[in-house]
């Protein structure tokens, strides 16, 4: 009973932390988006994703906790589109070395 | 008792406790929901953003292209500002929330060298122009508000508002070791490869071509015009549209061609010019390239030379710099 509530709070804890991280990445994205800077955190957005979605796999492992795990893994996910789509269009848009 | 007695006491001793449970998963539930609410609230919010920041990078890719627009202002500029390059690497494009950001130096050939003379910041809004920055080295500022009467470069019918007498006395007053440009206004209608032949020891930077409507710089609406024209030099950048090109003439019409659906950005571009392409583009496929104007660079003494040359009508001196003369 109680092995069982310590792994269900694991899961849950898991989840949150996935949440929490993919919109930390989130926010030093908007950061960088309308300042135009880079924060000191930037160039570490591929490891905030890799967290997120890590987390986010271990929440889904879990029904009670399942909810959170796919919300961080949408979060990764979004990241790596925006990431994807800045990269390939950024090909089209701007013809410069 | 039996043991099932002794279940029911021991559950009435659990009692108080086990009522107070409910009420702990209930504060947890609440507390639990209230941050899932603040979370999902603050996702949508920080989505925002990056979305948008998508949607203007497809916009830009798709729709009216980040290229598209940069070859109008570039190509605007070829054929509105005489004596007048771009180069490629000076272009700077900077993407905000649904609008695009183009910066790039504008250059003169002032002797044998390509000087920088302005500096402009664009920014559009869409494929909309809504920001215009122009930043100008230039000493001689071709007139802003162009009219009928103030152009440097004006048809045989038209009558300028320089005095030739006055710059060609400028002109004579400056050292030899100097290089310049000069805008020069033929008595008549040439074409282009006549002008060049005829003006040795300088280079011949520009011509306007005549589109029919030089004569009263006025459009068949009423109008008024600017002066267009093309670069006469071979231009072996990579970037120019010239480059490699056998006829001028004929990229020159096609650069027209290419500029007719986005008419309106390139006006705003080229900032209080109406370009009038239709009519224009008509003219030239009917009649040909005749030239009412060049601008050339060269030595001081070449260039006042010109003055003497038969085709010659007027002349406006343009900047002026130090000997760079290397032929």
């Amino acid at each position: 009973m109680e092995l069982d509530t310590l792994k269900i709070r694991v899961f849950h804890w898991a989840g949150w932390i996935s949440v929490i991280i993919g919109l930390f990445a989130l926010a030093i994205l908007n950061i960088t988006l309308l300042s135009g800077y880079d924060t000191p955190f930037s160039d570490r957005l591929s490891l905030f994703i890799f967290l997120s979605l890590l987390f986010g796999a271990i929440a889904c492992l879990q029904r009670m906790s399942r909810t959170l795990g796919l919300w961080g893994i949408f979060l990764a996910f979004f990241l790596i589109l925006f990431m994807g789509v800045m990269f390939l269009l950024g090909w089209f848009i701007i013809p410069f070395p | 008792m039996n043991s099932y007695e002794k279940l029911l006491a021991q559950a009435k001793q659990d009692g108080p406790a086990s009522k107070s449970d409910p009420g702990r998963n209930i504060k947890k539930a609440v507390a639990t929901s209230k941050w899932k609410l603040i979370l999902s609230t603050i996702t949508v919010a920080l989505l925002i953003v990056p979305t948008i920041y998508m949607l203007t990078f497809i916009y830009y890719a798709f729709g009216t292209k980040s290229t598209t627009l940069m070859d109008i202002t570039s190509y605007t500029m070829y054929i509105t500002e005489p004596n007048s390059t771009l180069e490629e690497l000076e272009f700077d494009m900077d993407f905000s929330l649904f609008s695009m950001d183009l910066s790039f130096e504008q250059f003169k050939q002032i002797g044998d060298e390509v000087y920088p003379v302005k500096t402009y910041d664009l920014t559009f809004a869409f494929d909309e122009l809504v920001g215009k920055e122009i930043s100008s080295r230039l000493e001689k500022a071709y007139p802003k508000y162009p009219t009928e009467t103030n152009q440097w470069l004006v048809h045989p019918k038209q009558v300028p508002e320089f005095s030739t007498a006055d710059e060609s006395l400028k002109l004579a007053g400056l050292p030899e070791e100097t290089v310049v440009e000069a805008y020069l206004s033929f008595n008549d209608l040439y074409a282009v490869k006549d002008v060049v032949k005829s003006m040795e020891g300088v280079d011949v930077a520009w011509a306007a071509v005549y589109t029919g409507v030089e004569d009263k710089m006025l459009s068949a609406d009423g109008d008024v015009v600017s002066p267009i024209g093309y670069p006469v030099q071979a231009d072996p950048t990579n970037w120019s549209p010239f480059k490699d090109a056998k006829s001028h003439e004929d990229v020159f019409l096609d650069m027209l061609k290419y500029l007719q659906p986005y008419e309106e950005i390139a006006v705003d571009v080229s900032a209080h010019k109406n370009l009038e392409l239709a009519e224009r583009i008509d003219y030239l496929e009917k009649n040909g390239f005749m030239s009412y104007g060049v601008v050339v660079t060269g030595p001081k003494n070449e260039v006042e030379k010109l003055q003497n040359n038969p085709m010659v009508r007027y002349m406006k001196l343009g900047e002026v710099k130090l000997w760079n003369w290397t032929r």
